[in-house]
């Protein structure tokens, strides 16, 4: 999953994006409302964490913005003042949830997941393939009882190959789900992380549980297909 | 006495007291004066009527009600005294009683108080006349004084009743004061009542208004009492400046409490990711850092915060000051900021500008306002520092280029935690306490400050007091 943390105070935004690279995000950064916005508007996060309070534009004409132009990321915003009044402008405006400063940082990374889940179409935090139980909250991965050990960004591309479930997703996407900006990552980098996904999931003599759609990209299979 | 209701009442009071009384004594005296007036006249007729009675022949007196055979003298009503006095002689003394004069001849007529029989308090006329003699139809001479008028007529009557008189209507007239006076009290407490009642409600209305409900006015229209409108409309003034100043502390608690609670997000922030997890030794040791110094940017948003509280009165250990040597220290001392952000900085001041005041409080007052040049000033550019003298004070001119200011801020930029662009650079840098604090530092210092934007240019203007040698 990416998330992009729009703000300016620096320890806040190097604590929020260091706790959500260390969950499994590809996270990128603004300090300020402009690039802010450019990165917002891009369309490649899964979450916007965004502070109300900015230099040059301020999180709410961001917010605003992006919804004008249709672009429907999930947004969460962060803010110090506590105004009822304040709320009520960031939610109509578009927000999907609403934090206040100082905020639990746990909270933060789960109410993070909360909107990429619901992002996705189903707000469950467990997803079922075939015989993998994926638990999206604890992000562990079982098959039957057995606990099958992944890195983050393996888990990261499992959790989005099964929400995206009987859809293909491009190696492109993929890409861009995974890696931040300033990751000199290749896009070639997926097909080696779907060979060690296969290795830890797929079970000898059974069909990949990871289908490759040459030319596409990859699926996992939807349950009734 | 501190209630209004019973100043009025006790000043009403003690006045109609005092005219009951005054009046009371005026109406009892009058009426006690025409009582011993017709109490004297009827005296000196009653005389008058028996002095006709008498006759002289020869040397002889006779009295016409003993010829008509009545033993009964004249003076036959109770306790009543009538003597004849004839060359010296009690010649008729009626009555049972001693005489009541001993040497008549030599007192004059009139009238005066005397003892009766059983020490009864008495008043008698003393009648000097002349008697008709027999056969002669001569009119007596009466009371002219003359020298002929030889007889001396004594008549005295008891004054008990007409005392007693005179005592039933001291009597009524004290009744008739103590109830008028209680009446009137009572009148006046009604009507003290229900004049201050204007004033209770008043009093409750102004009550009913609380903290969370000051922008509520005291009705002053009509149907309040001309004396009292004044006085509402004066309270209702002090509610709008009290709601002013409340309003405005309220935003700048909240405007305290942003402030603080930026940096604490990032505290915790940082402490819940270093926690998050089992780290190694300089990760941590990172994190103590980071955390040091946002304590430290805290730190000095608060104190910022109470200096800005503190400065309400002028310095008072005031001494010269050369303000060239303290704004070129501190540009000396900002060098740093300068260098990382390519600014420069031009001078023109000119020597001997001498101030009143604390060098501690210029440093701060400069350091401040060339910080927030430096700070908001574009990358690269000038930063312009000029003095002059002008009409006995020190105008010094800092002035910086700053294209993304927005003019309409130029009105806001000395109120507390305002930012020309939110944050030109990070919160907890730049907290929009410094021009605030400048100004602040100014008026404490006898002078003032002014800011303006002109060319895209950011100016502020500061005028100190000259100190002449």
């Amino acid at each position: 999953m990416r998330a992009l943390v729009i703000e300016d105070y620096e320890p806040v935004r190097s604590a929020v994006v260091q706790a959500l690279t260390e969950d499994g995000f590809a996270v990128d950064a603004a300090m300020d409302g402009r690039d802010g916005m450019w990165r917002a508007k891009s369309g490649e996060h899964d979450v916007i964490i965004l502070d109300i309070m900015l230099p040059h534009t301020d999180g709410l004409e961001i917010l605003e913005s992006m919804r004008l132009q249709q672009q429907h990321t999930p947004v969460l915003l962060l803010t110090a003042r506590n105004e009822v009044e304040q709320r009520i402008r960031g939610l109509n405006g578009g927000a999907d949830d609403y934090l206040v400063k100082p905020f639990a940082m746990a909270e933060l990374i789960a109410r993070v997941r909360a909107l990429v889940r619901r992002s996705f179409g189903d707000g469950v935090s467990i997803i079922q393939v075939q015989n993998l139980r994926i638990d999206t909250s604890a992000r562990v991965l079982h098959r039957g009882e057995e606990l099958i050990e992944l890195s983050a960004l393996e888990f990261n591309l499992l959790e989005l190959l099964a929400r995206r479930r009987g859809k293909v997703v491009s190696r492109t996407e993929i890409w861009k789900r995974l890696y931040d900006m300033d990751s000199d990552a290749t896009s070639n980098v997926v097909d080696v992380y779907i060979g060690y996904l296969r290795k830890k999931i797929d079970l000898a003599g059974q069909p990949s549980i990871i289908v490759t759609r040459r030319g596409f990209g990859y699926l996992i299979e939807a349950a009734n297909s | 006495m501190s209630s209004l209701h019973a100043r009025l009442i006790t000043l009403v009071g003690v006045s109609v007291m005092l005219i009951f009384a005054i009046s009371g004594v005026v109406v009892c005296w009058l009426i006690e004066a025409s009582l011993w007036a017709e109490f004297d006249r009827g005296l000196r007729d009653h005389v008058a009527s028996i002095s006709q009675m008498v006759e002289r022949d020869q040397q002889e007196l006779f009295f016409e009600w003993q010829e008509a055979g009545g033993a009964k003298s004249p003076s036959g009503g109770s306790g009543e005294l009538l003597e004849v006095w004839d060359h010296g002689q009690n010649v008729a003394p009626f009555g049972r009683q001693p005489a009541l004069l001993n040497v008549p001849p030599v007192i004059s007529e009139g009238i005066l108080n005397v003892r009766l029989a059983g020490n009864q308090p008495g008043r008698a006329v003393i009648l000097k006349f002349r008697p008709r003699v027999e056969s002669d139809a001569t009119e007596v001479e009466g009371d002219d004084g003359n020298s002929d008028a030889d007889v001396t007529m004594v008549f005295a009557r008891p004054t008990g009743p007409l005392d007693a008189t005179v005592n039933r209507v001291r009597g009524v007239l004290a009744a008739v004061g103590i109830g008028g006076v209680l009446t009137t009290l009572a009148i006046v407490w009604f009507a003290v009542d229900l004049g201050l009642k204007p004033i209770d409600r008043t009093a409750a209305d102004i009550a009913a208004i609380g903290s969370d409900s000051l922008d509520q006015r005291i009705d002053d229209g009509n149907d309040q009492p001309w004396e009292l409108r004044p006085l509402i409309q004066t309270i209702n003034r002090l509610l709008g400046r009290l709601q002013v100043t409340l309003d405005r502390e309220r935003a700048f608690s909240a405007d305290v409490a942003h402030e603080l609670r930026t940096p604490l997000a990032g505290l915790r922030a940082k402490l819940d990711v270093a926690i998050s997890r089992s780290r190694s030794a300089p990760e941590y040791e990172k994190t103590i850092h980071e955390c040091l110094a946002i304590t430290q940017q805290t730190s000095a948003i608060i104190e910022s915060l109470l200096t800005t509280t503190k400065l309400t009165q002028r310095d008072p250990v005031a001494a010269p000051v050369d303000l060239q040597s303290v704004i070129l220290d501190t540009i000396e001392s900002s060098g740093d900021v300068m260098t990382s952000r390519h600014l420069t900085v031009s001078s023109e001041l000119p020597e001997g500008m001498l101030t009143l005041g604390t060098p501690q409080t210029f440093t701060m007052l400069f350091r401040n306002l060339i910080d927030n040049a430096a700070a908001y000033a574009d990358d690269g550019s000038v930063i312009d520092l000029s003095a002059d003298e002008t009409s006995g004070s020190w105008r010094v001119r800092i002035t910086n280029s700053a294209r993304d200011f927005p003019e309409r801020g130029i009105e806001n930029v000395f109120e507390r935690f305002w930012r020309a662009d939110s944050a030109r650079t990070e919160t907890g840098q730049h907290s929009g306490l410094g021009l605030p604090l400048c100004k602040r530092l100014a008026e404490s210092l006898g002078g003032q400050i002014h800011a303006s934007f002109l060319e895209q240019r950011f100016i502020v203007e500061i005028e100190l007091i000259k100190y002449d040698v």
